[in-house]
């Protein structure tokens, strides 16, 4: 037990450098942290190839040409064995794939691939299991899916249905001792891969579909993927306490299985330059702009603030659909020529903001983690954030107050914007937290619940 | 004969509101009346009512040879006449007993003596003035706010004509005879230092599992008093804030009894007697020289100023407040400047340090605030509340004058 590396197969979604959002970096960090203490192979729907990864196998499904495989194979042995060679365990998972196919279930003609066609194997037992009303993928849009370069959007069941099948079969013919699977697109595979090869399940909760529909009696298909992961899961590792105690709220899973696993991040390389303390002063709130978000407290706490202070403006980095009424609101409230709307920003020129930003404010009305607070902290920012956020329990020095309470907000804004001793406190202060939680210890965290999850599962 | 000399501090703070930034400029009361009312009647239930009658108990039974002494703040006898009037009654009657000696102090509890030797002196004669006509008694020796202490305060004070004052006995100062004796300043002050390890064994570790029995005993700490006098001891110096009865140990751990009994026993016993800090200092020769060129105190375990202006925040907080200062006295106002003066006491920045580990838990039991920095934020927004009154008042009182001389 002690020398030997467990295997763990890890399903994930986002994966640098295609984010939509926290899932993604916290991924990314995790595994990264993990490949040197397990073995750790990832399965994603994309990879970049330009992207380079460490120590850990990833395996991007895009990068499996299924018509390619499906046409070759059928050409020449030899062509498939060059493709074979590129992604490295193809050939040994050669049976479960669709092109090894009996006479009645070969394609209806060369070009069209059947790997998804759903007669031709039983995965979709996991979706009938889960009642859930999901049309069947035409052949030719797997492929799209995989490709596409938008994470979500409206065909995500599609794209979820479609990952669950082909990653089904593809864990078949892997060795693992442990299946690692993130957030609810992924769940479904993680629970047909433990019905099929008996392996323990952990699921990794980087949100749940409470907090971003902000309805904590939020009932659909993706509550109910949700629930079924984690009620099948051996153990859930949620990213914080905050997350832990909803999942026991509002989806009835029993606490004892439950282990909070905070996010981390990467050190930075570049220090930031120095702030020029005059003039105008920068709040600046990040993320999607929608109602999980809290925009209309940063609104409200924005006209508070101005009340009794002027040289301070307020930029809001992102989009969502929430972001006209927020515009709209911010016209109403008479502060919008105190906000800039900045849109979808790319990493670099977050950076170049970040720089010259004075307060990192996060009203979310309930947020799992929120990495974006600890992005901002190591630029030596003071954060603001709400008491509804995981992040805020690993930043015990971070200003804090519940998500509604504006009137709190603007004091402490007020407070962070005029009294110098507090931004001198604050800044030098978080930098300890940060170096307190790094992606070693979550991942050295994560291996102890590996080992007594395979010592009780074998027993 | 070795003298026991114990000092017990009398302080609570005026404690104030959750002030909000919008407040300022809008709202001139500052003090949280309510909770300083609770706090104080809890302190009075369950500490100072209980302890004043055992102290009396004592004196009644032991007349003469029972001594102890007190120092009370400005601002606990404020509340005190306040809000727990029978309480001061208790105090008057104890007072005048005869067996109780009362320690000269500033009015506010303030950090005056590091930041300004004027306001200083005022609160001095301020307090002065008070205990002489709450209890007819004039302090001869001084004790400054947490036992902060260093040469030129106590040069100061010797100036202001006190007979001696009260310190941390801190070993890197002290000659190697230890905290047990009479010692100097370089100036010439008496100075009585504070046995800490013994005054802690009663304050701090009371309850602590290191003892034979569940708390320690008055036995047990009787055998640690014999051994320092063995040691040639001439004065013990037990000094600790009066809430160490009752309210830091709750009644239930027996605290009052082993105080009863360790009194009963010093009293029976041959080789102890009780003294007050005015007669150490006209009975003892000073032994040696203390020279503390360093700013010292008796709080945390650095035993320095840490405590209250250990961080950016807390210095900022001092600096904006006393900077005030000219400008309030200016107003000539008694409203303005005793709102100045409440802000001084030193409780308000020990609530905005942000020490980790034991002290840091021992600031959090005192601070009325969820963390250092809303007592910070709340600090600052009054000071700036107080700067626009202070300055509103001046503007005002120009532009009277003015008017009055152009009629």
């Amino acid at each position: 037990m002690t020398d030997k590396k467990l295997k763990v197969l890890m399903l994930g979604w986002e994966f640098p450098p295609l984010l939509t959002g926290g899932l993604g970096p916290a991924c990314y960090g995790l595994a990264k942290a993990l490949s040197t203490k397990v073995e750790l192979t990832l399965i994603i729907p994309r990879t970049d190839p330009t992207h380079l990864t460490e120590k850990f196998n990833l395996l991007g499904l895009n990068q499996v040409d299924l018509d390619k495989l499906a046409q070759e194979k059928q050409k020449s042995k030899k062509a498939f064995e060059e493709i074979a060679k590129e992604v490295e365990y193809i050939e040994a998972t050669f049976d479960p794939y669709p092109f090894e196919l009996t006479p009645e279930e070969k394609p209806q003609t060369e070009n069209t691939p059947s790997l998804l066609r759903p007669k031709q194997y039983t995965i979709s037992q996991a979706w009938v299991n889960l009642d859930l009303q999901i049309p069947k993928i035409p052949p030719k849009q797997a492929q799209k899916y995989f490709e596409d370069t938008e994470n979500y959007g409206p065909e995500i069941m599609e794209k979820v249905q479609a990952y669950t099948e082909v990653v089904t079969h593809l864990a078949m013919d892997k060795d693992f001792d442990i299946i690692h699977a993130h957030d609810w697109i992924t769940f479904p595979a993680g629970i047909e891969i433990k019905k099929r090869v008996k392996k323990p399940l952990v699921v990794h909760v980087h949100s749940l579909e409470t907090d971003r529909v902000v309805n904590p009696y939020a009932r659909n298909k993706v509550y109910e993927i949700e629930q079924k992961g984690m009620q099948f899961a051996d153990w859930v590792f949620p990213v914080s306490h905050f997350t832990k105690d909803n999942i026991v709220k509002y989806y009835g899973i029993q606490p004892d299985k439950i282990f909070p696993i905070h996010n981390s991040i990467a050190p930075q390389k570049k220090q930031p330059a120095p702030k020029n303390s005059n003039g105008t002063k920068t709040v600046m709130f990040m993320g999607r702009v929608t109602r999980q978000k809290g925009p209309e407290f940063l609104v409200d706490t924005a006209q508070r603030l101005l009340q009794k202070m002027d040289n301070v403006r307020f930029l809001v980095v992102g989009v969502g659909d929430c972001l006209r009424e927020t515009m709209f609101l911010a016209k109403e409230k008479g502060v919008s020529d105190k906000m800039q709307f900045m849109g979808f920003l790319n990493r670099e020129k977050i950076d170049e903001l970040l720089c010259g930003t004075d307060v990192y404010f996060m009203p979310s009305v309930s947020e799992p983690f929120g990495l974006s607070a600890l992005e901002a902290a190591q630029f030596q920012i003071p954060v603001l954030l709400s008491s509804q956020s995981g992040v805020s329990e690993v930043l015990p020095n971070a200003l804090k107050a519940d998500f509604w309470d504006t009137d709190k907000f603007a004091n402490y804004l007020y407070a962070l914007l005029n009294y110098q001793g507090l931004y001198q406190d604050l800044t030098a202060l978080i930098q300890q937290d940060l170096q307190k939680s790094t992606w070693e210890k979550a991942a050295e965290k994560v291996v102890y619940y590996y080992q007594k999850l395979e010592e009780t599962y074998f027993k | 004969m070795t003298a026991i000399c114990f000092y017990f501090q009398v302080h609570q703070p005026f404690r104030v509101k959750d002030f909000r930034f919008h407040q300022i400029g809008e709202d001139p009361v500052h003090e949280y009346e309510a909770l300083n009312q609770q706090i104080l009647q809890k302190v009075a239930e369950k500490c100072y009512l209980p302890s004043n009658y055992l102290v009396s108990q004592l004196i009644q039974k032991f007349q003469n040879e029972f001594k102890i002494t007190y120092s009370f703040s400005g601002v606990v006898l404020e509340q005190i006449e306040l809000y727990e009037p029978l309480l001061l009654e208790s105090f008057q009657s104890m007072v005048a007993s005869g067996s109780i000696e009362l320690l000269s102090e500033t009015y506010y509890h303030s950090l005056s003596s590091i930041a300004s030797p004027g306001e200083f002196e005022r609160q001095i004669h301020k307090h002065r003035d008070k205990i002489q006509s709450l209890f007819q008694y004039t302090p001869k020796v001084f004790r400054n706010t947490e036992l902060i202490y260093n040469n030129d305060i106590a040069t100061h004070v010797n100036h202001l004509g006190f007979q001696g004052i009260l310190c941390e006995g801190l070993g890197k100062y002290l000659s190697e005879k230890g905290p047990n004796h009479l010692y100097q300043s370089p100036t010439g002050l008496k100075v009585l230092p504070r046995n800490y390890q013994l005054s802690d064994d009663i304050a701090f570790r009371y309850s602590s599992p290191q003892w034979e029995g569940p708390t320690l005993s008055a036995e047990q700490f009787i055998k640690i008093l014999e051994a320092e006098a063995e040691k040639g001891a001439e004065t013990i110096n037990l000094y600790m804030d009066y809430e160490t009865f009752g309210e830091h140990h709750s009644r239930t751990s027996g605290i009052f009894d082993f105080f009863s009994k360790l009194i009963h026993l010093l009293i029976e016993h041959n080789d102890f007697e009780f003294r007050t800090p005015q007669e150490l200092v006209q009975s003892f020769t000073p032994i040696a020289s203390y020279d503390v060129p360093t700013l010292t105190s008796w709080a945390d375990e650095e035993r320095d100023l840490s405590a209250w202006t250990g961080n950016h925040m807390q210095e900022e907080a001092l600096r904006k407040l006393y900077e005030l200062a000219p400008q309030v006295i200016a107003t000539k106002n008694d409203s303005l400047i005793e709102s100045w003066s409440k802000l001084q006491t030193s409780d308000h920045l020990y609530y905005m340090s942000t020490k980790l580990k034991e002290d840091g838990e021992v600031h959090a039991y005192f601070r009325p605030f969820s963390s250092p920095y809303d007592a910070y934020i709340t600090f600052m927004n009054i000071v700036a509340n107080l700067k626009l009154q202070v300055e509103g008042y001046l503007t005002y009182k120009k532009a009277f004058k003015k008017g009055f001389r152009a009629q």
